[in-house]
């Protein structure tokens, strides 16, 4: 037999890199190519939570929301272009933008949000947890819906400005997790898309909403790995993305524009504030006490990467809640700590049992326990793997644990943490001064409600329910010769409609 | 022949059964992910819901034998945390991995199989060359290799993308180009492997007497290394392509992650960290699949070379 053994010589050309802008019938395109630190998944709002933000940078394109979220966390209009409560805060009435159509041709109107809240509501999946609250939906005319509610929930309108809020076709329902069709500024491109991989969206031609998208098309590439992120970024294959402290210098030799935003908090959750599995918990010094016996900025400047703040509250800032001048209240001082032990009951100190973690934040589990032991509290840690640690951590099996934290919206943050229900108080301790709060604060006007979320604020500080050390900082990165991105102070990320061509 | 490929089937159905009957079965060690899909706002009301609604709340058997029912008719279910389907997500997500197992493989037979020839045939100096360079080989990680060659190749020089993954249909040649630094940094090892076991084999068949009488008889050279040598010592090699190509598809997981590939490897891992079932569950299916389609295509190529094996 004969056989021919054929070499192919592949000679390899180099091709240029696909740019930001292209030409298209003699007018310019601008394309915006962002990476996602992981896949949308499925495309029902549905599935997906509102603090899912990765999930939300690619429904931004696609979805048109019942409200808008500004870049200081504050509501603006959306779908819906305005909105009343009644005086207890029970039910909402939303007034819809007219002339809206969705890209498959059918109209918005009440009846669509209708449909699409009581299906998340029924779906009982993560949008259903933050739309809760609602109790009834009714379309009282074409362009104004009813939301009634079971309780005052002052995070709704801002639950509205993400992915729960997001309004699909109703013809669409039936394919919602693979086919989006929105009313958003953009249509997904499926010929040009890998699932998984990347996406690009091009103008939606009937979108006629007042925000305002500055490109003609996005691309988003999933790039999961953060030195893959870094990679892609200085290899400029996209344009605009995040970084922590150890991609910063990368990005900046590469001549990319670095702004800092506001990342997770550090810190100590004291779950057991009644002293239910450990006593010592139970009392206000001893919690202080830890507060003081904790180097802060020696934990940030070691392993904050001298990225970040310190901070000694679970309120993001420039938030309501927010205070500065609380963050110089627990100085580092081992003595103070020591004497707050004493007057406690606890001379020599106490054991804490914690759980550790390989994924949050590894490295700091030795200092704590050397710290801690310097004014006399004994730490021993029980390893728990990374898929246990929501589970373990919110079962009320442990007093105390590091964890990491991203503060958003006040209302969400105190639900989240503070009231007895409160996921992240495990052991539901109800706190009378907390109650009184946040009833007011249910009801309250804006202007009322930033004083009683500072006094909140104020009041957990002075309680030590949480000793937290730093908020790490990370960087937005984009290039200037493509894209102009206007942050505000403390904003955590940034939304689609906050970039434009660079001029 | 027919006999050989309804044993094979038989014995691949009843594997299939085994491997994820015994994946499911681990998966459910594993602790209740109700908590992990619904986040930490979720009542113990939700929570019981959740597990209603994935069935964790029937008898381990009865689950298992929902989803094989589902699955024998191509439904690998749904993700429990994406919400996204499974089978969609392999289908999207194969290619990419395929593509960096097949190059890697080809780059590592040619080049094995070429290097391993001449280094038996050649001896000397091209000889202890091969087996240096193979050691190397095995020694370097891909994960580091990987990375130099980014840093090299794609950031310095800017040959070849950094990271992403371009599908053939879209564009052959931006494909080819996003596939060079993976292949490579994965290609290395299993070159070195592929060229260790063909000198080796080759070496064995040009020191047997039927070569030493074939030359004698005067049998051009290129033909005995061809029809002689080559025939004889292929089967070796190929058993060894096929255990690379297997090695490449889990070796492709760090590869992925360097180069930003969203591949199996990545959604496999994920799927296993959040004790997502019905996702780990369709990678087995869809690896035990590919591993039996290859050791039957070996199998094959080695009996159509070897009338020796077609009896065994």
């Amino acid at each position: 037999m004969r056989r021919t053994i054929g070499v192919l010589a592949a000679a390899l050309l180099v091709a240029g890199c696909s740019s930001g802008a292209a030409t298209s019938g003699g007018t310019k395109q601008t394309l915006l190519r962002l990476p996602a630190p992981s896949d949308v998944g499925s495309w029902d709002p549905a599935a997906h939570s509102a603090s899912d933000l990765p999930a939300f940078g690619f429904f931004q394109a696609v979805f048109s929301t019942l409200t808008t979220i500004e870049p200081d966390l504050s509501v603006g209009p959306g779908l819906a272009k305005s909105w009343s409560y009644d005086k207890p805060k029970t039910t909402l009435r939303l007034t819809l933008r007219s002339g809206v159509t969705f890209t498959d041709g059918t109209p918005f109107n009440a009846g669509v949000v209708k449909a699409n809240l009581e299906r998340d509501l029924a779906k009982k999946g993560q949008a259903a947890i933050g739309l809760k609250a609602i109790s009834g939906v009714t379309a009282t005319n074409a362009n104004e819906v009813t939301v009634k509610l079971a309780a005052p929930d002052p995070a709704l309108l801002y639950t509205f400005g993400l992915i729960p809020g997001a309004m699909i076709s109703p013809k669409s329902f039936s394919s919602a997790a693979t086919k989006p069709v929105g009313s958003g500024p953009y249509v997904l491109d499926a010929g040009k898309s890998t699932h998984g991989s990347s996406y690009l969206f091009t103008r939606n031609a009937k979108y006629n909403q007042p925000l305002k998208f500055g490109f003609d098309s996005i691309q988003y590439r999933v790039v999961a790995d953060s030195n893959a992120q870094v990679t892609t970024l200085t290899s400029h294959q996209v344009d605009t993305g995040g970084v922590t402290i150890a991609g910063r210098k990368s990005v900046q030799a590469a001549g990319l524009s670095t702004a800092p935003v506001s990342g997770l908090i550090t810190g100590m959750f004291i779950v057991d504030r009644a002293g239910t599995a450990n006593p010592a918990l139970g009392k206000v010094k001893v919690r202080q006490a830890i507060n003081y016996a904790l180097d802060a900025q020696g934990l940030l400047d070691s392993f904050g990467g001298k990225s970040g703040k310190r901070t000694t509250q679970m309120f993001a800032a420039g938030t309501p809640a927010y205070d500065a001048a609380l963050n110089s209240k627990y100085p580092y001082d081992p003595e103070k700590a020591k004497q707050l032990l004493a007057e406690a009951g606890y001379p020599n100190g106490f054991a804490l049992h914690l759980p550790s973690e390989n994924t949050y934040a590894p490295a700091l589990y030795p200092i704590i326990s050397q710290e801690l032991a310097k004014v006399g509290i004994k730490v021993t840690y029980s390893p728990v793997s990374a898929n246990e640690i929501t589970p373990q951590y919110l079962s009320g099996k442990f007093p105390a644990f590091m964890f990491t934290y991203t503060a958003t919206q006040n209302w969400v943050d105190t639900t989240a943490l503070l009231t007895k229900e409160a996921p992240f108080n495990p052991f539901h301790v109800a706190d009378p001064t907390v109650a009184k709060l946040t009833t007011q604060i249910a009801v309250a006007d804006a202007d009322q409600q930033a004083t009683l979320f500072k006094q909140l604020n104020a009041y957990v500080v002075d309680q030590a329910w949480f000793a937290p050390l730093y908020v790490n900082t990370s960087y937005l990165v984009w290039d200037k010769s493509k894209v102009s991105i206007s942050l505000v102070k403390g904003q955590e990320f940034a939304f689609l409609y906050q970039y434009k061509p660079a001029k | 022949m027919s006999r050989f490929l309804v044993r094979r089937v038989a014995t691949a159905i009843v594997l299939l059964v085994v491997i994820t009957g015994l994946t499911f079965f681990l998966m459910s060690l594993m602790p209740d992910p109700t908590r992990a899909i619904l986040g930490p706002g979720a009542t113990k009301a939700d929570l019981t819901a959740k597990r209603h609604e994935l069935g964790l709340n029937r008898p381990l058997f009865d689950q298992y034998g929902t989803w094989f029912s589902h699955a024998i008719h191509g439904d690998l279910g749904i993700s429990w945390f994406s919400g996204y389907p499974v089978r969609t997500s392999i289908t999207d997500r194969l290619p990419i991995t395929l593509s960096l197992a097949v190059l890697a493989t080809l780059v590592s037979a040619i080049l094995g199989i070429g290097l391993g020839m001449a280094a038996a045939i050649r001896r000397g100096w091209l000889d202890k060359a091969v087996q240096a360079v193979g050691t190397l080989g095995f020694a370097v990680p891909g994960i580091w290799l990987g990375l130099l060659l980014v840093i090299g190749f794609a950031l310095k020089l800017h040959w070849f993308p950094a990271t992403g993954y371009v599908p053939f249909g879209q564009n052959p040649w931006q494909w080819l180009r996003s596939l060079v630094l993976p292949v490579t940094s994965i290609a290395v090892g299993s070159v070195a492997a592929v060229a260790a076991q063909t000198r080796n084999a080759v070496a064995s068949v040009l020191a047997r007497d039927y070569i030493r009488t074939l030359r004698g008889r005067g049998l051009p050279r290129w033909r005995l290394l061809l029809r002689h040598v080559l025939r004889n010592s292929m089967p070796a090699a190929l058993t060894v392509v096929s255990l690379q190509f297997i090695g490449l598809l889990g070796g492709a997981i760090v590869v992925e992650q360097i180069f930003a590939l969203q591949g199996i490897g990545g959604f496999a891992t994920s799927g296993a960290t959040q004790s997502d079932t019905p996702v780990v569950l369709g990678v087995v299916v869809v690896g035990v699949v590919m591993v039996l389609v290859v050791n039957l295509v070996i199998d094959l190529v080695v009996g159509w070379l070897d009338p020796r094996a077609r009896a065994r």
